[in-house]
This record gives structure tokens, sequence and C-alpha cells, in this order.
């Protein structure tokens, strides 16, 4: 078998186990057996794979849980940054003689928060958990180097 | 029927009119509408969903793997031939052109 064939049925097999493992993926599989060329089967393999990701319920669901996911540390971030900015309007005197080390406390406290949310989400949801706690890792590293130089 | 069908649906249940008993494969059906497997997969599997097409594995005799074939079912026949009346194919229309000049 020549390396295009071959890479065309690895292909195919690794999308199908990610993608969708069922007649339709196993029909493509099946139907590049039967083309002569061997670079035609592998344009016909690409184009396969592109569908089986297309049509993929598995990898739908995962994007839609990962925005779960980003969307939950997001709602997150925006309550405990409304907390901070509300904190320096209306009790500015005071929260401007917190040591820096105080705000990156509660930074702290809400990372925990993403990561008891996270564990939550875990066992059911693990896109979501991975999403939110990405999402949740990034804003609180932008929160501590703003707070780290201000 | 529910959704309106894409031209290159109808170029994909036109072309099982040519193919003997409405019978056809993945890749000849590729063939003959220029329909690259990207689009053709998606498209077959719609038409299955809305039973104008009916999907079976067939044993091939010479040791190749079974293989999937699709065949019209007498609902998608019915839309293939309004189809192809509605809008004839580039063939028929230099046909049609041919025979008016």
């Amino acid at each position: 078998m020549r390396l295009a064939r071959s890479f065309a049925a690895f292909l195919l097999k690794v999308t199908a186990h990610y993608a969708r493992d069922d007649d339709w993926s196993r029909a493509m599989q099946s139907e590049m057996q039967f083309i002569a060329s061997d670079w035609a089967a592998l344009l016909w393999a690409f184009g396969c794979a592109a569908a089986m990701l297309r049509t993929s319920t598995v990898l739908l669901n995962t994007v839609r849980s990962t925005f779960f996911g980003i969307g939950i540390a997001s709602v997150l971030t925006a309550l405990w940054m409304s907390i901070i900015a509300g904190a320096f309007t209306f009790f500015k005197p005071y929260a401007e003689q917190t040591p820096r080390l105080g705000w990156i406390a509660v930074a702290l406290v809400a990372i925990a928060i993403y990561g008891l949310f996270a564990a939550r989400l875990w066992r059911t949801r693990r896109a979501a958990a991975i999403g939110l706690l990405v999402t949740g890792a990034v804003f609180s590293a932008h929160f501590v180097l703003h707070a780290a130089h201000a | 029927m529910g959704r309106r069908l894409s031209a290159q649906a109808l170029r994909v249940l036109e072309a099982f009119l040519g193919a003997p008993q409405h019978t056809a494969y993945g890749y000849g059906i590729s063939r003959a509408t220029g329909v690259k497997s990207g689009s053709l997969y998606p498209i077959l599997m719609r038409l299955a969903e809305q039973q104008l097409v009916e999907a079976s594995w067939e044993q091939p005799q010479d040791g190749k793997p079974p293989r999937h074939v699709y065949r019209l079912t007498p609902k998608g026949l019915q839309l293939a031939l309004d189809a192809r009346r509605a809008a004839p194919s580039p063939k028929a229309r230099a046909t049609l052109r041919a025979a008016r000049s």
C-alpha cells in the first residue's frame, strides 16, 4: 500500500474515532477502498474527514459545552470585577489603602471559586470544566498582572 | 417535505436518474456530479434523513470490504424527476439550444 493511501486510511480512522463512529463514517472509509488512484483516495479522505467533522454531533456538543464553561467563567469574572470596581467607586479611600497583597488574595478567592465550579462540572461536563478553568486562569492572570503593576 | 434542497442536493438526486435501478455508490455520484466528498456525504445524510434516498450495505464478490450503496426511494425519484423537469441539466439545456437554433 502506498504512503498516500496509508495516510488517507489513517486520517479517516482517527477522524471517525473522534468525530463520528457510525455507519456513515464506515461508508466513507470503505468507499475509499474502491478508488483506484492513491492521490484521488487521499483527496477523497480529506473531504470525508471534513464531512465527518462538519456533521459530528460529538464535536458539536464538546464545542457547545466548552462555550458554556467560558460563559460561566465570564459571568463569574464580571461579578468579581464589579465588586472590585464598586469598592473603588463607593469606598475609594478604604480601597486605596488596601495593600496589593489584599487584592491578590481577592483574585485567589476568585480562582478558588472557578476551581469549585470546574470540580462540580468535571465528571458530567468535562469540556465545560476545561473551558471554565482556562478562561478563569486567563482572567485571573490578567488581574494579577494589573495588580502587580499598579 | 421539510426544508428545500440545495442546488447541489438536487444534482445528486438527478445523478441517480442516470444510474441503473437508480442505485449508485458514493464515489460514482461524486464523479457524475462533480460534488466532492466533503459536501457529498452531508448531502447524502440529509437525503437519507428526509427519506429521499436509502442506504444499505453491499458485499462485493472480489474480497473487498462491504460497500455502502444508495438507492432513490419513490419519494426521491419523484423529486428528482420534478427537479429535472423544472431545471434541465446543462447537457439537456445544450441539446435544447442546439435543437432550437
